[in-house]
């Protein structure tokens, strides 16, 4: 006896209706015109790149995340928000994972045999508290010092310590040569590297340090400060 | 009135232990402040959780200074 079929695929393939090229065309026009004319920039230029919104939690490489920022204007979008790669980790954590172990090989080794229970207890509760605190602030350094690409500018984003923090600005359309340095063993495998970006003011550089794909960030910057000048000889 | 000739090496160093925890309790706040720094510079779905984690690290650093107090 044969099974009844509980769903037939049907013969034709369902195609959605073409877009008219020239209508999409005169949209684009249209908007560029508008105040909204840097989202048509910003599309070309992703499109061109073949560049798409992705976005993760603690990923390294995001593309139109959606995320607002610190002093963010509202005609502002962000473009590419990016985080040293994860890679970058591994010194803290394998530090972190010795210091995990550390209190139980000292212990199989006998040597806090005279030492009280309670004075143990606390002291290894204390331990772990303190290998915690140094991971969490560790991974907040990692997770909030953070390069964001926008419409108008660069912002650097840093974080060196407790309450120190370091925020560097720079118009698209005031940087003059951007550039990327990869190399190495490790970097050429996890594709990260560090970019520069030349600006004409008192503070020459910003710079976005291991981060991944190096050489698409620069492309995107290029190709946004292009589109800027292109538009300021324009006299828009 | 405390007698000090009672006064043990283990009374000492629960004490400096006390004194220790209580400055470490200290470094759960300012993380907490810091936190809160980073959570206004970038506005991401995660903040929400970093804040939490980190109250609660200092509710534990609190808890140990009690721990400490009545258990050593």
């Amino acid at each position: 006896m044969s099974m009844p079929d509980v769903y037939e695929a049907p013969k034709k393939p369902i195609t959605t209706p073409p877009v008219e090229d020239s209508a999409k065309r005169e949209f684009n026009e249209d908007l560029r015109q508008s105040r909204d004319w840097w989202k048509v920039v910003v599309d070309e230029v992703l499109e061109a790149m073949g560049e798409y919104p992705r976005s993760a939690v603690l990923g390294a490489y995001n593309v139109r995340p959606g995320h607002k920022f610190f002093t963010q204007q509202e005609d502002e979008e962000v473009i590419m928000l990016l985080r040293a790669h994860p890679i970058t980790n591994v010194g803290w954590i394998l530090l972190t994972i010795f210091m995990l172990i550390l209190p139980m090989a000292l212990e199989l080794t006998g040597i806090f045999k005279s030492v009280p229970g309670g004075f143990m207890f606390v002291g290894k509760v204390t331990w772990y508290l303190m290998t915690f605190a140094y991971s969490f602030e560790k991974f907040l350094f990692w997770y909030y010092s953070v390069f964001i690409i926008t419409n108008e500018r660069l912002v650097d984003i840093d974080f060196y310590n407790f309450m120190f923090r370091v925020i560097t600005y720079a118009n698209l359309n005031h940087i003059e040569e951007p550039a990327s340095v990869t190399g190495g063993f490790i970097r050429s495998v996890f594709q990260y590297g560090n970019v520069w970006v030349t600006t004409a003011s008192e503070k020459p550089t910003v710079e976005a340090l291991g981060v991944p794909y190096p050489d698409k960030v620069v492309d995107l910057i290029s190709r946004l400060s292009e589109e800027l000048e292109k538009r300021r000889e324009q006299g828009k | 009135m405390i007698n000090i000739y009672n006064i043990t090496a283990f009374d000492i160093v629960k004490w400096f232990s006390v004194v220790g925890l209580i400055m470490y309790s200290a470094f759960a706040a300012v993380v907490i402040r810091q936190v809160m720094t980073m959570n206004e510079s970038v506005k991401d779905p995660l903040n929400s959780i970093i804040l939490l984690v980190s109250i609660a690290h200092l509710i534990l650093s609190l808890l140990l200074i009690v721990v400490a107090i009545v258990l050593l």
